[in-house]
């Protein structure tokens, strides 16, 4: 399939997904949680998962990103602002899960008057925010010269230009360049401020001593880890589709693979070896949260979901020959990027679904008591119009992103030299 | 603030103090909260809110639970009309213990008693009871002539004016035509049993019976035969050995007293051993569980017979003097053996042995029973073995032993009916009670179910009424309870909810909750104790009480009493009309608290803390050998030699109705044990001469005979059930508290019998008897008998509600409906089955 | 053979008790000593205490240090104690601020429960408190109990998840038949906190997680309870084994105080640190 069709399919996928969302927004909106299937014991289900999930994207997409703005591999510079972009896009998405989530959604505000800073979720959000607001501002910075350019443009993406260009004017090289330098400041400020909240996010399961399936000191770097695996694979699919990507980002969606496939493996390890310590620690708490994983009711997303679909085939796309052709490497991307929800589910429902207290569970006949957690229809449409609306955000970003671009900038720059060498592409006259 | 410590010195403590203050300072600031960030701030309180519905707002309401028959004393807070709360009642002995010493001790006007009250769960959940929306509302009529199980009624609601009508008609036809005694009657027996007993007196018919022959019938008549009382009291408190047999008192609470007191007397050193196949909650609190065959106690209780009279240990002064019958018993516990025992009961015979030296060399100790071998076949004498196990060791109305209440209480004064009555009320009872040698005045369900049910008996009913019982439920073999209903033209059932008896109704009146009504509870403790029940909100629907029904149609009838008086008009204490139904029912209320021992009238009864009468006297012990008083003795007559040893007194001449007060014992007459002999009787000689039920003569020893139905190839296992905590029979599975602390029942199976049948944990299962087969789902524990499985009574509703509908599993239809043959008691726990993987 | 059985209750000690615990999978001490340790690190400073009566537990700073001591011994799994508890603060299905496990002591023969009450611990360092991203729920200056604001809570449910002991419940707006069907019943209002809340649909407490207060709002101005007047936590004062001792641990005087000193009771999982003031006798 080529990259028009694959374009078709996003775009449809993302609307289908975004209206089936609708249903599950009403559901929640109108009944509350009454109809979501997580209780009192295993109180966190699939809206978490995707939080962490979409603020897992975020984290190592943007890291990604700071390979081009902040170490400057030229590498991967073609897909910069896309992985700026994907982060904002995911973080957007993040947010909206957890306010899903939330009791009393209208309330989200007290987190940032009334923050608990010894709880790290309180940390979380202050992270996060901060995060937010520069993610946006490094991107104006990174597009704001083909913005001012745009503005000349006709009709109603001329309008959204000169709306986003929000009054800047200036196309010099001097602004371009200081545009760079902020970037590249904003970007080396972002690195730890990622490397942080994620972590952190890792912390905020870690430190919760009445779960030891959670309660481990591994948790932060394997959270910063998957963030990294999940970022890029995301991104090499991205890539592949984006702006004719399917030709253009040949090169650096096969680096991208390769990158990908070097943290996986890192990943697999770091995964294995805190199984190993929990197996032979021995310690029940511990050893009860991984056994539900690999043997409880729901062992499918584990070796299915998450081992076969999400890593091995993957793996050997990206090992073998199919590795040097982008649209393997791109389906190797979309199965882990898939494949991590499943991790995500396995991290959050296993911890919550070993009773503090044996017998908790039978103390009372409750619904809301059992140890068993299968997310509800609603929890499931809530989840796929996010995912849809993910779509439809990349799809307009694709619109919007700007194509054309000032006159060729100075040399040195790669970034946006690459327009004129599209254009020779596209006219046939260069081989990728 | 500050709270200084005994063992520091004050500047100690303040530099700790000081010093703690400081590292929290660090993090916590003033909040003396441990965590660095999450500070203490207000919450906001809604004084007005206190004001409308806190404790000071409405009332207090003293009255009695009735969610069971155990007659708790509660306190009910209402408010703006609504029950907000029931709390125990402090005041009442019922709901802390049954030895008034105990109860006395710390009590104040103020208070209560010292350590306060309790109510079960099912006490604290009376208010859902109360206000389950699918209780039943106005009286409603069957449309459809189809009265099959499961045939929908198609239900016609009517006014209460055109069901009273209509009921009234029915029965005054039935009347007129001379055939009064073609109504018969059943009634739960805790609640306004008095005027239903009036209404069919003064109706003329002598088919009035209540549920007691589906309950304990059979423990009355083996306590009753043995030492003369139909219902002794264990004394748990001041025991230090107690052997339970089938008998489940802190979960099956019969009285919410049991717990504290049988707990408290382990604490205080007893050693409490529970003989049951099923590791009950109360053999949970046991040191010693004795896993035996169902049936087959009264062959463990003879066996340590044996032991105790081989080894000599028991009280010889009591047995002389006190008992009768027992070289008889000696004799024939012989070759009773442990080993002979062990092979039927399961129980090693060491254990047997060893249970009972303890048992006669312990003091205090007692042995008690309830249904546990009651609800079988052989219960009667089963548990005749065990009453004479407390009289080999005196273990009767002494301290920490099987006491005998001295229950007086309201007086039900006794109606006159007239001509018409008399003469219809001279039939024999439909459900044949006569032919039961031990039988009891509540009658025998079985009988006359099945007498209906296959057109046999002396006459064939007409018409039935049912207040307050779900026969369809509790009634071993509902196959047949469904049949005998079906034959009645006429069924009324009062009933708070459209029960499965109600299904099987032409006319089903709304009941009322115990919130909603009047009763007098005499309670079941050692000493005189009367609880009122009164109304705490007015019926919810309208609707009449219970009592107001039966009055009601009582006036439409016309029913006079011999004098002629329009008995359910005239206030029994005015001796003028009353027209107001409950106003009436006040009277005849205050009447019986008047002529009872009280000797007080309604209001004052209201009046008093808690609104329980409580005899300042106490608990009396020995009671047995207190002597006749003088002004006793001053009419009294002696049925032959006032010195000879054993002769009755009686109050008055025999032809005048004289009643029995005492006999000759040790040379003088004393009050003695109420039965024929005036002692314990080991041996009842006047049974002898009588036959059982099934024409079989009845063995006066306590004899031990393996029951009726045994365990075969084809259906190798016994099935039993029992009762817990959290549910009451067949009544309280549509309340959602209940429901969420018990859902269902699953079947409990020993390990290696599930392994036998292929049965995992949670496994459908069909229970299969040669009568019926039901499901259930497997619970498999060691808890049970190998030989054994059972579930907790009450589940398998198909009707009472929208909750209770499809769970669990319901046990009747495994059973034949049928009764033990001496005392008529139900077999409730008499099956034997085969498990099929469903 | 499995028949005849013979079944004894020797009181059981501590360590059978520690042993059961680890059986239930209850943190074991290994990770136990961890966890502490980074949750400390992470989350708590010492608790604000004085002095250990001999054989007693701590004096706090505040003025009353509210406990108790349950008697699983007395205790026979009759659950009054947990209607009771939803008949005074009105809960909805699902909320249950106190349970009777009954979890079978680790390889017994006889499957023997131990009835097990329990309500919220209200421990002297909780982590559910710590966790708490808003400050919704804390532990009171006044009388350490652990509370939650129910107009500050936001619904996130990082309690629960903080919670070692399963003490507490998230509102997920359900309803009894007997209020759903808008009964007289159904207008009774909870009156947790002194706060009197009717149960509406998307209100608080609704949204929010609940759990034991200790029945707080029976305390009069003082902050004291009072037995006699029925001011008293409701699942004591129900418990027909009277099996639930309530009172102060700062007043070494009182019957709670008496208890911790002369008998020799346990808590759950203290390897976690959180001590809790409720404490059981075996
Ligand atoms: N919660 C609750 N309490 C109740 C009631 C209720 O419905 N619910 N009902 C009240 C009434 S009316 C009554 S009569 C009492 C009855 O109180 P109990 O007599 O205690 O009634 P059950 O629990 O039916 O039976 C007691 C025990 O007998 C055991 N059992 C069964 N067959 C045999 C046998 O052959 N031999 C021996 N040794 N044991 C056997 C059962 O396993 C059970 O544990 O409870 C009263 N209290
Ligand atoms: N298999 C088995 N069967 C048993 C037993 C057993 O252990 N096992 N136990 C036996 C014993 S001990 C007994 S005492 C009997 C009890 O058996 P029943 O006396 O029949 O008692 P319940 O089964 O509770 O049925 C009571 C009925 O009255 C209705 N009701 C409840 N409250 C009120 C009220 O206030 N007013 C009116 N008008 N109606 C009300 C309920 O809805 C229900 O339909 O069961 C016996 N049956
Ligand atoms: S035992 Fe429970 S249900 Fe029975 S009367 Fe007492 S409180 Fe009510
Ligand atoms: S028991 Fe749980 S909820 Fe209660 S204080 Fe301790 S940690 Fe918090
Ligand atoms: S649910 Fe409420 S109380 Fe619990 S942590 Fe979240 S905000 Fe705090
Ligand atoms: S103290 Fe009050 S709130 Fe806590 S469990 Fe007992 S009754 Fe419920
Ligand atoms: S009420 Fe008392 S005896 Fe009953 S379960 Fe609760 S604590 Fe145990
Ligand atoms: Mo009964």
């Amino acid at each position: 399939m080529n990259a028009g069709g694959l374009k078709r399919l996003f775009w449809i996928s993302g609307t289908v997904l975004f209206v089936l969302g609708l249903f599950g927004w009403y559901d929640r909106l109108a009944h509350g949680h009454l109809n979501a299937n997580y209780g009192s014991v295993v109180t966190w289900g699939l809206w978490v998962a995707a939080y962490i999930y979409f603020i897992g994207l975020s984290a190592g997409s943007f890291l990604i990103s700071s390979l081009v703005y902040v170490f400057n591999m030229q590498r991967f510079e073609r897909i910069g602002r896309l992985a700026v972009f994907t982060a904002v896009v995911t973080l957007f998405l993040a947010l909206l899960s957890i306010w899903a989530d939330l009791g009393h959604m209208t309330r989200a505000w007290h987190v940032i008057v009334y923050a608990n800073f010894a709880s790290p979720m309180a940390w979380m959000i202050w992270l996060y925010s901060a995060y937010f607001l520069l993610l946006l501002a490094e991107l104006w910075f990174l597009l704001r010269r083909d913005l001012v350019a745009g503005r000349a443009a006709p009709g109603p993406r001329g309008a959204v230009y000169r709306w986003l260009s929000l009054g800047s004017r200036d196309l010099s090289e001097a602004a371009a360049l200081r545009d760079r330098r902020v970037v590249r400041v904003l970007a080396t400020i972002g690195v730890p401020v990622a490397i942080m909240f994620h972590g952190g996010v890792g912390a905020l399961f870690g430190v919760v001593a009445a779960r030891p399936h959670w309660h481990s000191g591994m948790f932060p770097i394997l959270f910063l880890l998957s963030a990294l695996v999940s970022g890029g694979a995301l991104l090499t699919v991205i890539a592949a589709i984006f702006q004719d990507g399917w030709t253009r980002n040949r090169e650096t969606v096969l680096a991208l693979g390769r990158l990908v496939l070097g943290l996986l493996l890192l990943d697999v390890l770091f995964q294995i070896s805190e199984m190993l310590v929990a197996f032979y620690g021995g310690i029940p708490g511990h050893l009860e949260g991984l056994k539900l994983v690999i043997g409880g009711p729901f062992w499918w997303v584990f070796w299915g979901w998450q081992l076969v679909l999400g890593t091995l085939v993957p793996v050997l796309l990206l090992a073998l020959p199919t590795r040097k052709d982008p649209r393997w490497v791109s389906l190797a991307g979309l199965l882990i990027a898939l494949g991590f929800l499943g991790v995500r589910l396995n991290i959050v429902v296993p911890g919550l679904a070993a009773e503090e207290i044996r017998g908790l569970s039978t103390a009372i006949a409750s619904a809301r008591m059992t140890t068993h957690y299968i997310p509800s229809v609603s929890e499931w449409l809530l989840t796929a119009g996010i995912v849809g609306l993910g779509l439809l955000l990349f799809g307009l970003g694709e619109l919007l992103m700007p194509e054309e671009s000032a006159p060729r900038p100075a040399a040195g720059d790669g970034h946006f030299g690459d327009v004129a060498r599209r254009r020779e592409m596209e006219a046939g006259h260069v081989r990728a | 603030m500050y709270v200084l410590d005994a063992k520091l010195g004050r500047r100690k403590f303040l530099k700790v103090a000081g010093a703690t203050a400081a590292v929290t300072a660090a993090g916590v600031g003033t909040s003396a909260c441990t965590s660095l960030g999450s500070r203490e701030h207000p919450l906001a309180v809604d004084a007005a809110g206190a004001g409308a519905w806190g404790r000071e707002a409405g009332q207090w309401i003293p009255s009695c639970c009735n969610m069971c028959g155990g007659q708790s004393g509660i306190m009910v807070h209402v408010v703006n009309g609504v029950v907000e709360k029931i709390e125990p009642n402090n005041w009442n002995p019922n709901n802390y213990s049954n030895i008034s010493s105990d109860f006395f001790r710390g009590y104040t006007e103020e208070y209560g008693c010292a350590e306060g009250g309790a109510i079960c769960p099912k006490g604290n959940a009376g208010i859902v009871q109360l206000y389950d929306p699918d209780r039943l509302k106005t009286p409603v009529k069957r449309t459809n002539p189809d009265k099959s199980v499961g045939a929908d009624p198609r239900w016609q609601a009517i006014s209460w004016d055109q069901a009273l009508d209509e009921i009234a008609g029915r029965l005054k036809a039935l009347r007129e035509a001379g055939e009064a005694h073609k109504l018969i009657w059943f009634s739960e027996d805790h609640s306004f049993t008095h005027v239903q007993q009036d209404f069919c007196k003064l109706y003329g018919t002598p088919n009035y019976s209540n549920h007691s022959n589906l309950c304990d019938v059979s423990r009355k008549a083996s306590f009753g035969t043995v030492m003369g009382d139909s219902r002794p009291l264990a004394d748990f408190l001041q025991s230090r050995y107690i052997l339970l047999f089938g008998w489940n008192p802190t979960s099956a609470i019969k009285w919410v007293y049991l717990p504290r007191i049988l707990t408290r007397a382990i604490e205080k050193g007893a050693r409490l051993v529970v003989v049951d196949p099923y590791l009950s909650d109360t053999a949970v609190k046991a040191h010693e569980w004795l896993a035996v065959r169902p049936s087959t106690d009264g062959a463990l209780a003879l066996a340590m017979g044996h032991v105790i009279i081989r080894d000599g240990l028991y009280d010889r002064e009591f047995v002389s003097k006190w008992t009768t019958g027992f070289d008889e018993y000696a004799a024939y516990v012989q070759d009773k053996t442990p080993a002979w025992a062990e092979r039927i009961t399961s129980v090693p015979a060491r254990t047997i042995e060893r249970v009972a030296r303890e048992f006669a060399t312990t003091r205090p100790a007692l042995a008690d029973v309830w249904s546990g071998p009651g609800q079988h076949s052989n219960g009667v004498q089963g548990g005749r073995a065990i009453a004479a196990l407390n009289a080999l060791i005196g273990a009767y109305d002494r301290p920490g032993t099987m006491m005998i209440p001295d229950k007086r209480g309201n007086k039900h004064v006794p109606v006159e009916p007239d001509e018409t009555a008399a003469v219809t009320l001279k039939q024999p009872r439909f459900d044949e009670l006569g032919k039961y040698p031990l039988g009891h005045g509540s009658g025998v369900y079985t009988q006359a179910f099945t007498n209906l049910a296959e057109g046999r008996g002396p006459y064939q009913p007409r018409m039935g009424v049912i207040v307050f019982q779900n026969v369809m439920m509790s009634v071993p073999g509902n196959q047949t309870v469904a049949r005998a209903l079906a034959k009645l033209e006429t069924l009324v059932v009062v009933d708070t909810h459209l029960s499965e008896t109600a299904m099987m109704a032409d006319y089903v009146l709304p009941g009322t909750t115990y919130l909603e009504r009047y009763d007098l509870n005499s309670h079941w403790v050692t000493w005189p104790v009367l609880g009122l029940r009164q109304p705490v909100v007015k019926p919810l629907f309208g609707q009449p009480a219970e009592y107001e029904t039966v009055a009601a149609l009582g006036r439409r009838l016309g029913l006079k009493d011999r004098a002629g008086r329009e008995f359910f008009t005239v206030g029994p204490v005015s001796g003028r009309p009353v027209e107001d139904l409950t106003a009436w029912y006040e009277e005849y209320l205050s009447n019986e608290l008047k002529q009872g021992a009280p000797g007080i009238t309604l209001e004052e009864l209201k009046a008093l803390p808690g609104a329980v009468w409580v005899d300042r006297k106490g608990t009396r012990y020995e009671k047995y050998a207190e002597p006749l008083t003088p002004e006793q003795l001053k009419d009294a007559v002696f049925d032959g030699d006032p010195r000879a040893e054993g002769t009755a007194v009686y109050d008055k001449p025999r032809d005048k109705k004289g009643k029995r007060i005492g006999t000759v014992i040790g040379g003088r007459p004393v009050r003695g044990f109420m039965t024929r002999s005036g002692k314990v009787e080991f041996v009842s000689k006047w049974l002898a001469e009588k036959t059982d039920a099934n024409g079989k003569p009845v063995n006066p020893l306590p004899a031990y005979e393996p029951r009726d139905w045994q365990p075969s190839p084809e259906y190798p296992l016994y099935f039993i059930n029992w009762k817990e905590a959290s549910h009451t029979h067949s009544r309280t599975q549509n309340n959602a508290w209940l429901l969420e602390i018990k859902p269902d029942n699953p079947m409990v199976i020993h390990p290696a019998t599930a392994a036998k049948y292929g049965v995992r944990d949670g496994d459908l299962v069909w229970v299969e008897s040669p009568h019926g087969r039901v499901q259930a789902r497997a619970k498999v524990t060691t808890r049970i008998h190998p030989e054994v499985v059972g579930v907790q009574h009450g589940f398998g509703h198909t009707a009472l509600g929208g909750l209770a509908r499809g769970r669990g599993t319901g046990d009747s239809p495994l059973r034949p409906t049928k009764s033990d043959p001496l005392s008529g008691q139900a077999m409730h726990k008499e099956a034997c089955v085969r498990i099929v993987k469903a | 053979m499995a028949t005849g059985i013979e079944a004894t209750t020797a009181v059981i000690g501590r360590r059978e008790l520690v042993q059961r615990l680890f059986g239930a999978g209850a943190a074991a001490l290994a990770t136990a000593l961890g966890a502490g340790a980074s949750v400390a690190a992470l989350t708590t400073a010492p608790p604000a205490r004085a002095a250990v009566p001999e054989g007693g537990i701590p004096i706090t700073r505040r003025k009353f240090r509210y406990g108790m001591v349950i008697d699983t011994r007395r205790c026979v799994g009759c659950k009054a104690c947990v209607v009771a508890c939803k008949a005074e603060n009105k809960t909805p299905p699902g909320v249950s601020y106190t349970v009777v496990v009954e979890e079978a002591v680790a390889n017994r023969f006889d499957d023997k429960p131990i009835f097990m009450t329990k309500p919220c611990f209200h421990c002297e360092n909780p982590p559910c408190v710590d966790v708490c991203p808003v400050s919704a729920t804390f532990k009171r200056e006044q009388d350490g109990i652990v509370v939650i604001d129910y107009d500050r809570c936001i619904g996130c449910r990082y309690c629960i998840a903080g919670c070692p002991y399963g003490a507490r419940f998230f509102d997920f707006g359900e309803n009894y038949p007997s209020v759903a069907a808008g009964t007289p019943w159904a207008q009774v209002p909870s009156p947790e906190y002194g706060q009197f809340r009717p149960r509406a649909p998307e209100a608080s407490p609704v949204g929010n997680v609940r759990k034991c207060t200790f029945c707080l709002h029976l305390q009069d101005e003082e902050g004291r309870y009072d037995k006699a007047a029925g001011r008293w936590p409701a699942c004591a004062k129900t418990c027909t084994g009277h099996a639930i001792f309530f009172g102060d641990f700062n007043d070494p005087e009182s019957e709670v105080s008496k208890l911790v000193r002369e008998r020799q009771p346990v808590r759950l999982k203290e390897e976690l640190g959180t001590e809790p003031n409720v404490h059981y006798l075996l």
